[in-house]
């Protein structure tokens, strides 16, 4: 599994694999600097998923101070790819594991969510 | 007597963040309801953020009063003319929707498919801010006021 992670000055990603499912944790502040970052970090994770068959991606966020919507479209254009895969062909379930002490998180996550609401969950 | 924070930037998305902070903690000395800061900081970080991105450069703006329970936020900067074009065209989308959410999750559909842009800082303001958007022009200069309410 090849998924450089992202050590920008304001956010950082990591992801690592274990149990048939593969752990994100990005923290910091996902702003416009990082929309390609992110972008990349994304595609990488999907592919690596998809070529592992992974079952499960959970996305840890409970250090993501805030994220704008410059990097809400990666994010966005990954959830759309997973939904449009077919089963065993990139398709996996999402969980966001997320803080309920950042209130934008409950607002952006559910919006999200909403992209494939049979793959994304949310917990707290 | 409203409580009021001004701020006047040149347009450097490194700052942006900066600001929301800045923002973020002055309204958390102001209000008990969190979620309302949170709001706020969200849609100041959208509009400043919008403004250094699609702005003509020179100074951008930020004005945010508290009066009672209404908090309302004013980004003002140079914008060329199919810059502006652009963000009309932005909010006459924005008006035709049936609601906040359902245009919001348009775009969110629309913004997996953009090459470019997301397009969605207006309508998360709207949406996830709860706030009344609107934008006035006049010559180069734009003003986008963003309002809403504390508990």
């Amino acid at each position: 599994m090849t998924i450089a992670p992202i050590e920008l000055p304001a956010l950082t990603a990591s992801a690592r694999l274990a149990d048939d499912a593969i752990w994100v944790t990005l923290a910091g502040t996902a702003d416009a600097h990082a929309q390609s970052a992110l972008a990349a970090f994304l595609c990488d994770l999907h592919a690596s998923a998809t070529a592992g068959k992974i079952g499960a991606v959970e996305i840890d966020v409970r250090d993501l101070i805030f994220m704008s919507s410059s990097c809400m479209k990666p994010l966005v254009t990954w959830l759309a790819s997973i939904d449009a895969a077919e089963d065993g062909e990139g398709r996996y379930s999402v969980c966001f594991l997320s803080n309920p002490r950042l209130h934008w998180q409950r607002r952006s996550l559910q919006a999200l969510s909403c992209f494939a609401a049979e793959l994304v969950s949310i917990q707290q | 007597m409203p409580r009021q924070l001004n701020l006047t930037i040149w347009p450097d998305l490194n700052l942006v963040s900066v600001v929301r902070r800045f923002a973020e903690e002055a309204l958390e000395k102001a209000l008990d309801d969190l979620d309302a800061v949170s709001r706020a900081a969200m849609a100041v970080h959208e509009l400043v953020e919008n403004a250094a991105k699609y702005g003509s450069g020179g100074a951008i703006d930020l004005h945010v009063e508290l009066e009672g329970a209404e908090i309302t936020i004013e980004v003002t900067n140079r914008a060329t003319p199919e810059a502006q074009n652009a963000l009309r065209a932005a909010f006459a989308e924005m008006e035709m929707a049936d609601s906040p959410l359902d245009h919001y999750q348009a775009l969110l559909r629309r913004a997996a498919r953009r090459t470019t842009g997301s397009g969605l800082g207006l309508a998360r303001v709207a949406f996830e801010g709860e706030m009344s958007v609107a934008a006035r022009f006049d010559g180069d200069a734009v003003r986008v006021r963003a309002v809403t309410r504390a508990s």
